[in-house]
């Protein structure tokens, strides 16, 4: 809380208050500073006359474009910090923000995530578009920062981030931090910049005492007690198998119980599942390498057996190309080495890989220490929430499809699919935490209809969706639109469905099961059958979801740039401007994974 | 009579001629089932919704409404059929279908586990081979059994002519069948002449027997033809009416029953006599208590005389005395016969009546291979086997080669076995309390080895096991029959006279298999050491008193 750092423009005050308030405060010490502070924070909250128009306040802007959550958690916590000291911060989804206000703002704060082939979450999609027009109006007023949430095994990390610096210095602003891309393990490097950025802005935001309080709508919600690094220890109270024995996915219906005041959620958020490798995988690592698994070694917070960090601590079964990198240098081998020199060659290596297959084709010596060293620290993963709370307060669902497969002369299972799947008993805990997606949510009127399509597990969010609008008693229409392989072995939740329609809360269903038939039918062509139907929908205001795989998600966006063509009658352009408007109005929302 | 009508009547009524909501039920993609009334409708259309009951429970622990299938039954008067028709039978039954085919006691053959958005597949397969399936189940006449005799060649003509002629003039006029199957025009102006808009109060079966051989239980019917021939050539019939298996476990106002004896007629008047029966049940049938609407339940209710001059009154007519007739058997007559045109007969063995290609079993592809090189027709008979008709000379091997490659030949089977029938049962039958067709080949297996044991071996005892008391494989006219009661309980049924024309009766209720086999082991021992010359097991138990004969099942059956 440097006075001395207070400077006219980024206060309410003009140059000579500035320089008296310097004056009679120079002299005084911490604690009558303190008393000051509260005397003078009594004083704005009782003798300021409420017609008095305040000056202009310079407030700090803190956006953050969040898919799954992690941006908004940081952004979260950075604006509880800042107002802690004293800095008045506002923090708001790029999604609530007009992108045009930023020609008024004097100092802005970005947070965004990066996705699939480097774009944007939704939420900051209208803002990137602002500001990548080369209309663009200038901003040389503004001051930023930009920090990226992204993962280094993607060609485009932290892509969203970087476009943002870059556009931003482009456009006349002054960027005050280096931008700054944060990994999958973003803790370390987010606290890092969090902690530079307070620096910084204790230099260039007017301070306020902290008791004041902040401007209505911008108080973020306190921080929760559960988060990614403080998970909360749910306990597994049922894990049943929802495809049939013949069916190619084996598909897992998982409840949680959960302490409802320590966990809440909303329908369309994802659970975060922190977990460990499989012990047999483990072992096959110390074996292949010929490491004792008792050998110590020592990561950032801790020292343990390589054995225990292999299961508990780092990743096993997503590669990284880094580490295939560093594998290639370790051995020299040529087929690696050539491969570390192609990016895209190198990720689609890893992406079809898991450690053991790297280390089991390229054989070499590394010390454990080493070995722990290569690989990245081990992450949760998300699942959606297959229930609502408003149904069941005390439980969280998930579907999970566990991931089994043969490859390169080995036999794979996915690593938390495979934990929650096949190794976590009845009744043991589990570490989660909610990762909200607020790009995913229930529209606030229950009278809106909606288009729901999902394909596989993408149908998990949707059965929360329904039991939140069935226990809300909204009489908005729903319409799920769902695809998988067979009828008689992957319908996914049937009987919720059939019931669900029985209680009038299901008005149309349209489905695609592309192994029933002779051609391979999926969403995308149950929507473009029905693309007069989903006019009518959407005229009518209808919200469109869609959950499922990332090429699914780009089928079904064809599939909808199709019927605005053909049954809207649309050129090309205007109906990609339709789309736009869809997604920027929150009426078309994703949620796609790889 | 002031009970309410049967909520069946009232499905039928609303359905405007069996439409119903069919076309809703099949777009409806959520479910593999039909909704609403359309599982009843449906039956007149031949097929019958059932699930794959093995898995009922695990699918709803997965979520999963049933593994919903439909069985489709098809007409086929008298089990006459080209090969040409039977390779696209065979066809569509593999691609479309569950993959087997079951042959039937009422001569005809049975899909399972058709899928709801292939039906209209199968309809239309085998309709482009003029097969239908009209009447395959349903509250209307049923496939119409004829005796598929081999030898008289020109006397089965004739007489499966009028088998033909029967079960056409009392198919439903509707047209919902061709518009919702077969994509035929809505032209409306749907009349009923015969059965009217809720057609019968219950299903209606109707056989032509050719004496001595009553392979087709023409007793077991509510309408029986029993051919009067003279010199191969056709006199005219004996009328039966009111003949019927069903009954229901613990109700002793229901029960199987012989068909009586009407009359005779010359063979002109069948389709007046025929249509005179069937409205009269129509219109005296009970449509309260579909336990009770069968026809022999009316003409006990009417009296027997008052039934006859009724039928006589709507046909114009006088039934003649009844023709003095013989019967011989109820079962099949395997391996090659000559007719009396010279052509070949050879009648196959197909343990009951399934098809199946799999781990050790190809009869289906046998037939298939056989229906490739044959040129007569083929005959499913009452017991659920197979006849390759009018084969020439010269063909006598090649047929004979395929048929014992594939295991279609009787020879090295009991006599027991030869003779034995069974229904499907589980696990797609809705109706099924116990086991049938899958457990019966083993339930065989011992009760050959007690005939064995009491050196009865060579004895072809009729024996018969069902699911439920409903008696698709008329288990009441066997010499020994087992009517499941509950998962591997069943009751023991005693007495028939191996020709079906007396009913068994119940011996030991709910046994389980350790009960019957004891019970049969007993009575093996006791056959073997008191019977008389040429005497029959059923006959045996009755002359010695172990089971007393059924003289009027209405009042004794239950005694």
């Amino acid at each position: 809380m440097a006075l001395t750092h207070l400077n006219a423009l980024t206060s309410p005050v003009d140059d000579r208050q500035l320089r008296a308030l310097q004056i009679a405060l120079k002299d005084l010490s911490p604690t009558q500073i303190a008393w000051v502070s509260g005397y003078l924070a009594g004083l704005s909250g009782h003798a300021v006359p409420a017609a008095a128009e305040p000056a202009p306040v310079a407030t700090v802007s803190l956006l953050y474009g969040s898919q799954t959550g992690n941006a908004k958690a940081v952004a979260e916590r950075l604006g509880e910090r800042a107002l802690g000291q004293g800095i008045e911060i506002r923090v708001r989804s790029m999604g609530d923000f007009g992108p045009r206000r930023l020609i008024k703002e004097r100092l802005v704060l970005f947070l965004v995530s990066t996705h699939g082939e480097g774009e944007p979450p939704d939420s900051a999609q209208a803002l990137h578009a602002f500001l990548h027009d080369p209309r663009a109006p200038r901003l040389e007023q503004l001051s930023y920062a930009v920090m990226g949430l992204g993962d280094s095994s993607y060609e485009h990390f932290c892509r969203t981030a970087v476009d943002f610096d870059r556009r931003l210095a482009e456009l006349g602003a002054r960027r005050i931090l280096p931008v700054q891309c944060c990994d999958l393990d973003y803790a370390a490097d987010s606290e890092r910049w969090s902690a530079d950025v307070l620096e910084r802005l204790a230099q260039l935001a007017p301070a306020r005492p902290s008791n004041v309080v902040a401007l209505p709508g911008a108080r973020p919600s306190p921080p929760p007690t559960v988060a990614k690094d403080t998970p909360y220890p749910a306990t597994l109270l049922e894990n049943r198998r929802i495809t049939t024995q013949d069916a190619v996915a084996d598909v897992r219906h998982l409840a949680l119980s959960i302490d409802p005041s320590a966990l809440s959620y909303q329908p369309g958020d994802a659970l975060g599942i922190w977990f460990h490798n499989d012990p047999a995988l483990a072992d096959a690592v110390l074996t292949t390498l010929g490491l004792d698994g008792e050998a110590p070694v020592r990561l950032a917070d801790a020292e343990l057996g390589l054995r225990q960090a292999l299961i508990e601590r780092l990743e096993l079964t997503q590669l990284h190309p880094a580490s295939v990198r560093a594998w290639a240098e370790l051995t020299k081998a040529r087929e690696l080495t050539e491969l570390a020199t192609d990016a895209a060659a190198l990720r689609a290596y890893a992406s079809e890989r898991q450690l053991i297959d790297l280390i089991a084709d390229h054989p070499a010596r590394v010390e454990a220490e080493a070995l722990a060293g290569l690989l990245r620290p081990l992450q949760p993963r998300l699942y959606s929430i297959a229930s609502s709370q408003a149904e069941c307060e005390d439980e969280a669902h998930l579907t999970v499809a566990v991931r089994r497969y043969q490859a390169h002369g080995r036999d794979h299972l996915g690593g938390a699919s495979g934990f929650l799947g096949e190794r976590v008993g009845e009744r043991d805990a589990v570490r989660v935490y909610v990762a909200e997606n607020e790009s995913f949510r229930l529209p606030s009127d229950g009278d809106t209809p909606l288009i729901l399509i999902g394909a596989g597990t993408g149908v998990a969010p949707y059965r929360a969706f329904l039991q939140q609008r069935a226990a809300q008693g909204d009489s908005g229409r729903n319409w799920l639109v769902f695809g998988n392989r067979h009828f008689h072995r992957d319908f996914l939740y049937q009987l919720d469905w059939q019931a669900q329609r029985k209680a009038g809360r299901l008005d149309r269903v349209s489905l695609a099961f592309s192994r029933d038939g002779a051609g391979k039918r999926y969403v995308q062509h149950a929507l473009r059958e029905e693309g007069r139907e989903l006019l009518r929908w959407i005229e009518d205001g209808a919200h469109l979801y869609v959950c499922g795989a990332t090429a699914m998600g780009q089928a079904v966006h064809q599939a909808l740039l199709d019927i605005l063509t053909t049954e809207a009658g649309l050129a090309p352009e205007a109906a990609e401007q339709s789309l736009d408007a869809l997604r920027r109005e929150a009426r078309y929302h994703r949620d796609l994974y790889a | 009579m002031n009970a309410p009508l049967h909520e069946n009547e009232h499905i039928k009524v609303r359905s405007r001629y069996l439409r119903g909501t069919l076309s809703e039920s099949l777009a409806d993609g959520l479910t593999g089932a039909l909704g609403g009334d359309d599982a009843q409708i449906s039956k007149f259309h031949g097929f019958y919704q059932q699930d794959h009951r093995d898995r009922r429970q695990e699918r709803r622990e997965q979520y999963l409404e049933p593994y919903f299938g439909f069985m489709l039954r098809a007409r086929l008067p008298g089990g006459v059929c080209t090969p040409a028709q039977w390779l696209a039978i065979d066809g569509i039954g593999r691609e479309l279908t569950s993959g087997t085919l079951r042959l039937t006691t009422r001569q005809s053959f049975q899909y399972h586990g058709i899928l709801k958005n292939n039906l209209k597949s199968v309809i239309q397969g085998i309709n482009q081979v003029m097969i239908d399936s009209i009447g395959g189940c349903g509250d209307v006449n049923r496939n119409v059994l004829c005796n598929p005799n081999p030898v008289e060649s020109k006397l089965h003509r004739e007489v499966h002519d009028w088998a033909r002629r029967i079960s056409e003039h009392l198919l439903p006029r509707t047209r919902a069948y061709h518009e919702l199957w077969l994509d035929g025009e809505q032209v409306g102006g749907d009349a009923e002449p015969i059965y009217g808009e809720s057609y019968l109060p219950r299903k209606f079966k109707t056989a032509v027997a050719v004496p001595p051989h009553n392979d087709v239980d023409v007793f077991a019917n509510d309408l029986g033809f029993v051919a009067i021939a003279e010199d191969g050539r056709l006199l005219g019939f004996n009328v039966l009416a009111g003949g019927g298996m069903g009954a229901t476990h613990g109700d002793r106002s229901t029960y199987p029953r012989l068909a009586s004896e009407l009359g005779f007629i010359a063979p002109e008047h069948t389709l007046a006599v025929t249509e005179a029966v069937v409205t009269t049940q129509r219109d005296f049938g009970d449509r309260q208590d579909r336990s009770h609407a069968r026809l022999k339940y009316t003409i006990e209710r009417m009296g027997l005389a008052a039934f006859r001059a009724e039928v006589e009154r709507r046909a114009d007519l006088r039934l003649a005395p009844a023709r003095p007739v013989r019967f011989t058997d109820q079962g099949d007559r395997y391996g090659w016969v000559r007719g009396e045109d010279g052509h070949w007969h050879l009648t196959l063995y197909i343990e009951s009546g399934r098809l199946s290609d799999g781990p050790g079993r190809s009869n289906m592809a046998g037939l298939r291979e056989i229906a490739r090189i044959h040129q007569g027709d083929f005959r499913i008979t009452p017991n659920q086997n197979l006849i390759v008709a009018r084969v020439p000379e010269d063909r006598k091997h090649a047929i004979e080669a395929l048929a014992r490659d594939h295991g279609l030949l009787a020879e090295g089977r009991s006599p027991l076995r030869r003779n034995a029938i069974a229904c499907v049962a589980l696990p797609t039958c809705p109706l099924a309390m116990a086991e049938a067709e899958r457990y019966f080949p083993d339930f065989l297996d011992r009760v050959e080895h007690l005939a064995a044991k009491h050196g009865l071996a060579d004895q072809g005892i009729v024996v018969r096991m069902t699911g439920c008391p409903n008696g698709c494989a008329r288990p009441y006219l066997a010499e020994l029959a087992l009517v499941g009661k509950g998962p591997g309980r069943y009751n023991l049924m005693l007495g028939g006279d191996g020709i079906g024309t007396r009913l068994n009766r119940l011996y030991r209720e709910n046994l389980d298999e350790t009960g019957i086999l004891a019970e049969i082991d007993s009575l093996f021992g006791r056959f073997a050491e008191s019977r008389q010359p040429g005497e029959r097991f059923g006959d045996y138990l009755i002359r010695d008193g172990l089971v007393r004969a059924v003289v009027n099942p209405a009042e004794d059956f239950h005694d």
